[in-house]
């Protein structure tokens, strides 16, 4: 089912770029620049609800139910409930994009690697799924599998003085790392989220390079190509981070000396009731350090009006 | 914190091993290559080589006697008096003892998989790769004597005559070079030659069916075209072997056409059809010729005369991508994702054993 709707489709556009650019290297690039395009429309919405969730955990509504409930998650699940509903944000938003192109996107990788058909079973297997109407794409095959250095269907080594190096593996590495980091958000406060993002900052681009290494060159460019368009596309919605990678790039009001990291509050408007955080609970045991560093966070911006009020 | 971090690293390490399906390298599927000689069957499969023996279809040795997931072995092996010469998906190609299956030498120097089945003569011995290079080694000792370098894959097995070698590569030509390694000719045509291109007895017609949907005579001196046959249009890709039985040339194609040619002349002598693909094309029986129909997820080993006219035929569970191997009293075919792995038969069509690797 999944291979007759999406797989075949696939791997027959892959082929007719092929049969228009003549060029399986160009193909692959083309062909993965046009579904991240088909699926651009996801991803701004779910940049929208990613960015709708981490305004929701600047509100200082938020945060008190978080510092009030921890103890009771089903209370604190039906509170962030109904503040979702208040504010109108569907908390599965930034999920549901994210679920719906995950299969799309391994379909472009089972696509490209069913197009390098490397064997006789596989080249007869890729031959029976070309549409007929598509034209003779049969005489195509195999396609040609040199592209630059490399031989698409064969880890890619570009051999300099006798040994091997892995440009394109170095690059996915580059290109991962440099996306996780230009598209992270300003930190929240959530030492948690803060910490998960830096592992995935780290074990993501390592992931990504292993993959490149050691699968065919052709799944390597994908992923490159995937990683160069995915910071464009970011880029062209006015997400990207610089000062993630060019630290002179940000403010110098957004820098915290400690640690030299950065906490910003920006964005949401929050009228601070005085009340609210002479109501919040004293932190217990355990979590006094990140609930000090929430509290330091939101006071570095709010204190001077609220001493105008006072 | 140190949960959340330990549940990450898992789930890319899953991610991982699901991408990259538990193998380090590339991935490709193959079909069993099977060899035959008078007391055994040779099939490289899965991560090993095994000599198996044809009277009892016991397994008698295994390549290499530890498992190792990293080489998988998809190529026919070439057998000779002494030896077998078989490659891997790993880019080795190893010299084996053939009684014991001891490995005498590995070469490791080639870009690519070995998909394809070498051929040799006096010592010297010729190994397709998917890196496109065809390696001429020392039978002796593994070492290469030259390579001959082609747009693509080789996958069909060299055709050795007295003055040249023919390379029938993926790239949509056939080559024909000399004992140096020098090219005499190349010759371009429509669609890839997959099948093992035949040589006439006197040695001056090469014939190779193309996924061009042609089948073709060239000149074997000079590589010039001679004929090229397309049923008038409704030929479909020649994917498998072919074979000449006095000047007939007998071949199927994808949607189980079966034709016999006058091979000077292309004029048909008889075509009958059968009710699936052939794909791994015609073997020579001794008194006829077999092919192995693919069904859904089952095939069919059907035989027939040399006149066209059936004989015996047989079912068998799993999907059957390469013509059968025969030696005087057996025929045997290999599955993929069949109940067994392995096949015999006798020659009026009595299933003699399976085989398993598994039990």
């Amino acid at each position: 089912m999944w291979e007759t709707i999406v797989i075949q489709p696939f791997t027959n556009i892959l082929l007719l770029i092929y049969s228009l650019v003549n060029n399986f290297g160009i193909s692959i690039i083309l062909f993965t620049i046009l579904i991240r395009l088909i699926t651009h429309p996801l991803t701004v919405k779910q940049f929208k609800a990613t960015q709708s969730m981490q305004k929701l955990q600047e509100d200082p509504r938020y945060k008190k139910m978080q510092e009030k409930y921890k103890d009771d998650k089903e209370r604190l699940a039906q509170e962030q409930m109904k503040l979702y509903k208040e504010l109108g944000i569907n908390p599965m938003g930034s999920c549901l994009p994210s679920l719906i192109q995950l299969p799309l996107i391994l379909s472009l990788y089972q696509s490209v690697t069913r197009a390098m058909a490397a064997s006789p079973v596989e080249l007869f297997k890729l031959e029976k799924i070309i549409y007929p109407w598509l034209g003779d794409f049969g005489r195509l095959l195999p396609l040609e599998n040199q592209f630059l250095w490399m031989d698409l269907g064969q880890p890619e080594r570009l051999t300099i003085f006798g040994f091997g190096i892995p440009v394109l593996a170095v690059l996915v590495v580059a290109t991962t790392f440099l996306q996780s980091k230009l598209i992270q958000p300003p930190s929240t406060g959530n030492d948690q989220a803060a910490m998960m993002s830096k592992s995935m900052n780290i074990y993501m681009p390592l992931l990504m390079g292993y993959m490149a290494y050691s699968l065919a060159s052709g799944l390597a460019i994908y992923f490159l190509t995937s990683n160069v368009f995915g910071i464009i596309q970011y880029a062209a919605l006015g997400r990207v981070n610089w000062g993630n990678i060019l630290p002179f790039l940000k403010k110098g009001d957004e820098k915290q000396p400690d640690k030299g990291k950065t906490r910003v509050v920006d964005a949401v408007s929050v009228d601070v009731d005085v009340d609210d955080e002479d109501d919040a609970p004293e932190p217990q045991k355990g979590s006094a350090q990140k609930t000090s560093s929430q509290k330091s966070t939101a006071t570095k911006k709010k204190r001077p009006p609220m001493k105008r009020r006072r | 914190m140190k949960k959340s971090r330990l549940t990450l690293i898992l789930t890319l390490t899953g991610l991982a091993l699901v991408l990259s399906a538990c193998a380090s390298g590339v991935r490709v599927t193959g079909t069993p290559g099977l060899s035959i000689s008078d007391d055994m069957v040779f099939v490289a499969y899965g991560n090993t080589v095994r000599g198996i023996s044809t009277e009892t279809g016991f397994g008698q040795w295994q390549f290499p006697e530890e498992v190792n997931n990293r080489i998988m072995f998809y190529a026919q092996p070439y057998v000779t008096d002494e030896s077998i010469f078989v490659g891997d998906v790993a880019n080795n190609f190893y010299k084996l003892d053939k009684a014991t299956g001891k490995l005498d030498w590995t070469f490791s120097d080639a870009k690519g998989f070995f998909l394809g089945k070498a051929n040799g003569e006096d010592t010297v011995v010729y190994a397709p790769s998917n890196d496109g290079n065809l390696y001429a080694l020392d039978a002796e000792n593994g070492d290469m004597l030259w390579s001959f370098k082609t747009g693509h894959y080789i996958w069909a097995q060299p055709v050795l005559s007295d003055d040249a070698i023919f390379v029938a590569s993926m790239d949509q030509s056939i080559y024909a070079i000399d004992r140096k390694g020098n090219q005499i000719w190349e010759q371009e045509q429509e669609g890839a030659v997959v099948g093992n291109p035949v040589l006439s007895d006197d040695g001056k017609l090469l014939f190779a069916g193309t996924t061009g949907k042609q089948v073709l005579a060239l000149d074997a001196a000079t590589g010039e075209q001679v004929w090229a046959f397309d049923a008038n249009g409704s030929l479909e890709s020649v994917w498998g072997n072919m074979i000449l039985v006095d000047d007939a040339l007998i071949f199927s194609d994808s949607s189980g056409k079966i034709f016999a040619l006058d091979s000077q002349m292309s004029t048909i002598k008889w075509q009958i059809e059968v009710p699936g693909a052939v794909v791994g094309g015609v073997v020579e029986l001794p008194d006829g010729f077999a092919v192995v129909l693919l069904e859904n997820e089952t095939s069919l080993v059907k035989t027939f005369d040399f006149d066209g006219g059936a004989k015996w035929e047989a079912s068998l569970s799993g999907e059957v991508f390469q013509a059968p191997v025969v030696n005087q009293s057996l025929l045997v075919v290999g599955t993929l994702n069949g109940d067994n792995l392995l096949y015999a038969y006798n020659l009026t069509g009595v299933q003699v054993w399976s085989y398993n690797p598994e039990r």
